[in-house]
């Protein structure tokens, strides 16, 4: 048998394993739900131009004589203070949403996977180092580190996605660690250290690729969380700034109107709520399912 | 065991020093020019720069740092820019109020919870265990602050069931003041037998807290599901079942007794995470507390307030973790101590 054999014969094992994984998570209906409304997402977001009934309102649009409409055919989720007809403002806000997931979870990896990495791997007292200061930043409830730090930067959006990834990457540090440890021991690692290659080299073409399946699992569970956490520090002024249609904002903005207006608060915050209640129906199913414990057909 | 407790403590210590530093260098090192910002966006040169002086920020950042981990212990948090009072002296008064809001919110959460992830448990697959896993994802889903505009909507907007802020009707704030003992108004006007203030206080309560409910309570219900089928598996209460033990009794007084213990983890965790998020609720509940002191801040630039709370409830969040650990060390005995 070649070498070759074995690896499609692996490729073939690992293709059926994946197939069970997603018969299993076809069969959790509160899964099919959550990744069902992700896909609608990322679908709303990418055709947010052709969908979106007035495109010009996601920006400064001012349109006085439609100020506050109630919702109808013509504005299906209402208009602001401005005129602008919020439905399109939501199919707009979809865009932001995914992008901050993707840019703070991106960051967050970057910082958290390399650390995590050289700590299982140097182990002593680099990887005591590296722990300890994790520790450090997991000893703050998220939100608070995050409001902290975006306080200090100043109010931006893209400040706000740093705050939130510079309290995230502790967690990303942690799991791949303990991927590392284990790595360390195993066969291919020592075969490549007794040929001399270098660490660099073993840590990130070698040890890498094994150990950052959870990661990404993880990291895609963490997408609705990451999402509140930002539209959080919207509402309170850190983040997006006027006139992004980012949700969080959107609700804080319409707080002057919510008692008169209610479709004003109410449609943007629904759309924080069904975007994260997804990723996390998602999440749920996932987890269950690579859970040994509780994974059963 | 006391070596382990011991222990503990120490890596406590350790890691409530780590959060020092974090604040020391979120509050002094990433501002562009802190000293700017004390002064205010008006002042001149030279005032920037005997601000510099007076701060201490023209020294090297580790006598900074002594400078401010001494001020720390010695109680001095620092003068708030906009209260122009001593940070922990403003911590002082706010906290109480925050403290009723996440007290009640929490009790709010564990009774319902428990007994949803216990029937949710004991109901696997079914209709009431779907239901229940949907509502408990849903709630940590929630966007609190958008929460309280709905409730608000509907109970004050529309229902006129409830008021929509604040801890007490402003004329009755006036017509009967209420002495500070817990500077909880519930508890006090109750221990004063105040009944006219503690109906209207605990009316103000209700959309806060159940607002503040909605994520502990789907953590708790989750982890009491979780950990129950873990129990409900187990040999003994297979024996039990086999002995006759009614079903009702090997759920709630053999199961619940042994998977309780991962929910009163996260009932201690959320409790510090609460008393964090509660600006979010307070800003919009008009609550004076802690939290609302924060989000001022926050809006303000007001930075030494900023680092006060973030130290305080970070604190906070290390001694629960502490304390949990010892407790589960103490009551647990698989638990390695050695």
């Amino acid at each position: 048998m070649s070498v070759m054999d074995i690896s499609s014969g692996q490729r073939r094992a690992r293709l059926a394993a994946l197939r069970y994984d997603l018969y299993l998570l076809r069969k959790n209906v509160l899964s099919m739900a959550g990744l069902v409304v992700v896909v609608l997402l990322v679908l709303a977001a990418a055709v947010a131009p052709v969908l979106a009934p007035y495109p010009a309102d996601a920006g400064t649009q001012v349109h006085m004589s439609q100020q506050l409409l109630p919702p109808s055919w013509a504005h299906l989720f209402g208009t602001d203070e401005m005129g602008r007809d919020i439905f399109s403002r939501v199919l707009y806000g979809a865009r932001i949403s995914l992008g901050i997931g993707v840019f703070t979870i991106g960051l967050a990896l970057l910082i958290g996977v390399p650390l995590g990495l050289v700590a299982g791997y140097a182990g002593g007292v680099v990887d005591e180092v590296i722990m300890r200061v994790t520790d450090v930043f997991l000893s703050f409830p998220p939100l608070l580190l995050a409001t902290a730090v975006s306080a200090m930067l100043g109010p931006s959006l893209v400040n706000a996605m740093i705050a939130i990834a510079i309290a995230w990457w502790p967690w990303y540090t942690r799991l791949i660690r303990g991927q590392a440890v284990s790595l360390r021991e195993r066969g291919f690692v020592e075969a490549a250290r007794a040929t001399g290659v270098s660490h660099l080299t073993i840590v990130f073409r070698h040890i890498l690729p094994n150990a950052v399946a959870p990661v990404i699992v993880q990291a895609s569970m963490d997408f609705g969380s990451v999402i509140l956490e930002a539209a959080s520090l919207s509402f309170l002024g850190l983040g997006a700034q006027p006139p992004e249609p980012e949700w969080g904002l959107m609700v804080s903005l319409g707080r002057n109107f919510f008692l008169t207006d209610w479709w004003y608060v109410t449609f943007p915050g629904l759309a924080i709520l069904i975007t994260v209640l997804g990723f996390n129906l998602l999440g749920d199913g996932l987890r269950e399912i690579l859970d040994p414990k509780t994974r059963e057909v | 065991m006391l070596r382990y407790i011991v222990r503990r403590l120490a890596l406590g210590l350790v890691v409530l020093w780590g959060t020092t530093m974090v604040t020391f260098f979120v509050a002094r090192v990433v501002p562009s020019d802190p000293a700017a910002r004390w002064v205010g966006p008006r002042a001149t040169v030279e005032e920037i720069a005997r601000a510099r002086q007076e701060l201490g920020l023209d020294k090297p950042l580790y006598v900074q740092y002594i400078r401010y981990m001494s001020d720390l212990l010695h109680g001095n948090w620092g003068t708030s820019f906009v209260t122009h009072q001593p940070v922990l002296k403003d911590i002082a008064t706010y906290l109480p109020a925050s403290l009723e809001l996440v007290i009640s919110g929490i009790i709010l959460a564990i009774i319902i919870g428990v007994p949803l992830g216990v029937i949710s448990a004991t109901h696997k697959g079914g209709l009431i265990d779907h239901l229940s896993r949907t509502f408990s994802i849903g709630a940590v889903s929630l966007p609190t602050f958008w929460m309280a505009m709905i409730l608000q909507l509907i109970f004050f907007g529309h229902l006129h069931l409830l008021p929509v802020g604040g801890r007490l009707d402003m004329s009755i704030q006036l017509a009967y003041p209420v002495r500070r003992i817990t500077g909880s108004y519930v508890l006090d006007s109750l221990l004063e037998g105040n009944w006219t203030v503690f109906g209207n206080s605990l009316l103000h309560l209700v959309l806060p807290a159940v607002t503040l409910a909605a994520y502990p309570l789907g953590l708790i219900t989750r982890m009491t599901r979780s950990s129950m089928l873990e129990v409900l598996n187990e040999d003994y209460i297979r024996v039990a079942r086999a002995y006759g033990v009614s079903e009702r009794r090997i759920t709630y007084w053999y199961a619940l007794k042994n998977a309780i213990g991962p929910t009163v983890t996260v009932v201690a965790l959320t409790f510090a995470y609460s008393l964090a998020g509660t600006f979010l609720i307070e800003a919009v509940f008009n609550w004076p507390g802690l939290g609302q002191y924060a989000a001022n801040a926050v809006i303000s630039g007001d930075y030494p307030a900023i680092m006060g709370v973030t130290i305080l409830v970070a604190a906070l969040y290390v001694v629960l973790n502490l304390a949990v650990d010892i407790v589960h060390a103490l009551v647990d005995p698989r638990i390695k101590t050695g």
